[in-house]
């Protein structure tokens, strides 16, 4: 049946008594997240992004408001536990979230949390290493990876605990071009075999990536679109701190210029063919 | 990383590799009263040469033993000196003004001496064929029975395991920050222990801040990998003993005959 | 002050079964004053390469000239580290001082500066970062993350190197820390003349700031040349592994329907723009 996450009216900070309301890390978000969908919450540094990926996984308790799972609010110790594993979620720093010496070790930690069996995860572990192409690296030491394979070591862990929704915190900030190119294509194949994945980044170029896009800016939510509709809009980017993507920048000087293109390009494609029939 | 590191596991798939870490792990440990047992030639030499067997045994080159030995060798022969000048007993072999060497002099130096070897060598064979891992869990399910008298052993193995995890990125991140300070003109070879100890400010302080910074995330990750302490926990890694384990009991009460038998 | 990698290689942990040579016959010249980038993936020896020319190592074989000065595998006190400042990634992880100012005085005040000089030296440091002075007496660890990457900057830029390396220097940052790092080192090359080397994996930044780019991969130096020569040879970059900037990839894609092609050697958009207008102007006219 799945996992819909759904935040109402929620509001969030660390310390709420000191702090005043309109600086609070989120504010006032409502988001429902369907099973299977591909989403990106966008925004730049300090924009609560990171607080709304907590929030989605019971890591962080909303201040007010309510957090719920196919209609249920989350309120127990034991809910939130029992929600780890259904809401799995990959950290930016790819050394900080591997907690045993060995991969093989790394995999079987979540499992072991859950109190799944030893026959069990005999089972799964090798599928799952295969999955995000680690095969062949079982005793490895974590330090001996690469970013890339480091982060791809920390979405087996999660993997294997057969999750309905994945979270990436901003997962590629820190890997190189080889790296993140490998997240990005697991990321959709994960999708594509029905995981809800939620992207959270501060890099447009990933984010449109996503079928449906949320914006964040100072603990509001700005814009909640389908990607076509955002690209469209995406000169709107720019004030928020955020990369407008570069076929839109030249939509824009061509039309200063006088070019006689539609007024909103909803796809590189759809520029590169309209340039085409006005030369 | 630095030089050899002493207790780095080199992975191989020797008879040694292989016997149950926490048969190896007692064995060693048993081994090492056995070593303070020896007191003549022949009970030294009986050692020497299952150490000698040992290494063979781990097909693992004799230049890294050598390398482990290098750290202590200052203080084998330190105390070798200090046994050769200041025991008296037996023919003066050397006479100088200021001091006598004698017969049991040098036979003490040449005792305590093997003493350290062997046990340095012996130890090394121990880290160089058990992965820490491994070791980690020797230790887990050997103190096992201590969970009785509410010794939290699951919590102590996890630290120890994060601990080793840990160990290699710490120590890389050292090193770049010690880089940084360099590249910035930190002079840390230079002047009294205080002022060498002060030159270190601006690489630990820095280390200290980026330890917590991971531990605060790594706790965080942990939990959103549903860890809440030992509850409900299944253990994936098994340790399970096998014939040669208990060939491991043989060897060492052959040892304990042999020694007993032949020692003064 | 001209740099000259002659011929080196650099070999870890020697004589042990760890063994590794992390760069192989290496030759490279850097001419005073421009920005020379380096590129390549993790482990191809940009990290070793940083290492050398920083004089934080010395070479097992071959030779570094930094200006006058000369290090080979042999030579003792490498004598041009104080003339080359290091930028390394994330280097707000390496600030430690109780306040800005001591923070950035460390640098100066090792390489033995008068004390009034050195006030100098950090006042002036500050404003090139573009941080305000009144931070000088706050602690490094309340300001924000790209706040701190500039004090960074700041702690190096005191010590008046002639040679600047910065690793990934805009690593994690967002899009506006990003962008005014880049104008910072932009603005810099122009008023002070350093050398800069600029290591990223940053196409865009390549393509943006480097008159010169070496890539090195498993320890060799595999193209050096220009930008424009990198970037408008698809074939070999896609040998290589390596992404074009962004504005490339537009073009290739616009070249797809697109002819005659439009020139890859364009690196900003204004140029893109009008060119595309050139192009309708000639077209609208025949």
């Amino acid at each position: 049946m799945g996992t819909e996450i759904t935040l109402k009216d929620v509001w969030f900070h660390y310390y709420p008594q000191t702090e005043s309301r309109e600086n609070w890390a989120v504010q006032n978000v409502s988001l429902d997240f369907q099973q299977g969908e591909y989403v990106s919450i966008i925004g730049s540094n300090g924009s609560g992004k990171s607080s709304l990926a907590c929030l989605l996984n019971g890591l962080f308790i909303p201040t007010e408001g309510a957090f719920c799972i196919n209609g249920q609010p989350i309120t127990t110790d034991q809910d939130r536990w029992e929600l780890k594993r259904r809401v799995g979620m990959i950290f930016q720093n790819p050394d900080n979230q591997i907690v045993a010496p060995s991969v093989v070790d790394d995999i079987a930690f979540g499992l072991e949390n859950l109190g799944v069996s030893r026959e069990e995860m005999k089972y799964r572990i090798p599928l799952v290493l295969e999955q995000v192409g680690l095969s062949g690296l079982e005793k490895k030491e974590p330090h001996h990876l690469s970013g890339g394979q480091k982060q791809r070591l920390a979405i087996a862990g999660i993997l294997a605990m057969q999750p309905d929704v994945i979270i990436f915190d901003e997962s590629t900030s820190m890997l190189d071009p080889d790296g993140r190119k490998h997240i990005l294509r697991l990321m959709d194949e994960l999708h594509k075999s029905g995981i809800t994945i939620i992207h959270i980044t501060h890099q447009a170029t990933e984010a449109f990536l996503a079928e449906r896009l949320i914006v964040i800016h100072q603990g509001r939510i700005m814009m909640d679109q389908s990607s076509k509709e955002l690209y469209a809009n995406a000169t709107l980017l720019d004030q928020w701190g955020l990369d407008v993507p570069i076929g839109i920048l030249l939509h824009q000087a061509l039309r200063d210029k006088g070019w006689k293109l539609s007024e909103k390009m909803e796809s590189e494609e759809q520029l590169v063919s309209e340039l085409w029939t006005s030369m | 990383m630095s030089r050899i590191v002493i207790g780095q596991y080199i992975p191989g798939d020797s008879f040694l590799h292989r016997l149950d870490p926490r048969a190896k792990l007692l064995f060693v440990f048993l081994f090492f009263f056995l070593i303070f047992l020896a007191n003549n030639i022949s009970t030294y030499l009986i050692l020497y040469l299952f150490v000698a067997i040992c290494i063979l045994l781990s097909q693992i080159r004799v230049r890294l033993f050598l390398g482990s030995i290098k750290p202590v060798l200052f203080i084998i022969i330190l105390t070798s000196i200090l046994h050769l000048v200041m025991t008296k007993g037996g023919a003066a072999l050397l006479t100088t003004p200021l001091f006598t060497v004698y017969e049991e002099g040098v036979r003490q130096a040449a005792f305590i001496s093997s003493r350290f070897l062997i046990l340095v060598v012996m130890a090394s064979i121990l880290t160089f064929t058990t992965s820490s891992l491994d070791l980690t869990d020797a230790l887990e399910q050997l103190l096992e029975p201590l969970k009785k008298i509410r010794v939290p052993v699951h919590e102590l193995a996890l630290m120890m395991s994060i601990a080793l995890r840990f160990i290699p990125t710490l120590w890389e991140e050292t090193e770049k920050i010690k880089n940084a300070q360099l590249a910035r003109g930190a002079n840390l070879e230079s002047g009294n222990i205080f002022k060498r100890l002060a030159a270190y400010i601006p690489i630990f302080i820095p280390l200290f801040l980026s330890s917590f910074r991971r531990a605060e995330e790594l706790a965080m990750a942990m939990e959103a990998r549903a860890y809440r302490g030992g509850i409900g926990r299944t253990k994936y890694r098994l340790l399970q003993y096998k014939g040669k384990d208990y060939s491991l009991i043989v060897i060492f009460l052959l040892l304990v005959i042999m020694i007993g038998w032949l020692r003064s | 002050m001209d740099i000259h990698v002659n011929d080196i290689s650099y070999v870890y942990q020697k004589g042990t079964p760890f063994e590794e040579e992390a760069l192989s016959n290496l030759s490279l010249s850097i001419q005073h004053g421009i920005i020379q980038a380096i590129i390549g993936k993790t482990g191809s020896g940009k990290s070793t390469l940083i290492g050398l020319l920083s004089g934080l190592l010395r070479p097992s074989k071959g030779s570094i000239t930094v200006g006058e000065d000369k290090v080979t595998a042999t030579t003792k006190k490498i004598p041009f580290r104080s003339k080359v400042g290091v930028v390394f990634q994330y280097p707000e992880h390496q600030l430690f001082a109780e306040t800005v100012y001591k923070d950035i005085s460390y640098g100066p005040t090792n390489q033995g500066i008068p004390a009034e000089e050195i006030k100098n030296r950090v006042y002036h440091a500050i404003d090139l970062v573009g941080l305000d002075e009144s931070l000088l007496e706050k602690s490094p660890f309340s300001l924000s993350g790209g706040q701190m990457r500039r004090v960074a900057l700041a702690g190096v830029l005191a010590m008046e190197p002639s040679i600047l390396i910065l690793d990934e220097p805009t690593a994690g940052l967002d899009r506006i820390g990003s962008e005014q790092l880049l104008s910072l080192i932009h603005h810099l090359h122009q008023q002070k003349q350093v050398t800069i080397i600029l290591v990223t994996h940053q196409m865009d930044e390549v393509a943006r700031l480097a008159g010169q780019v070496l890539v090195l991969e498993k320890g060799q130096a595999v193209f050096n040349g220009s930008p424009v020569e990198l970037f408008s040879e698809r074939s070999r970059l896609d040998k290589l592994g390596m992404e074009p900037p962004s504005l490339t990839k537009l073009i290739d894609r616009l070249n797809e329907r697109i002819h005659p092609p439009i020139p890859t050697s364009l690196f900003e958009l204004d140029q893109l723009v009008a060119h595309l207008e050139l192009r309708r102007k000639v077209g609208n006219n025949e």
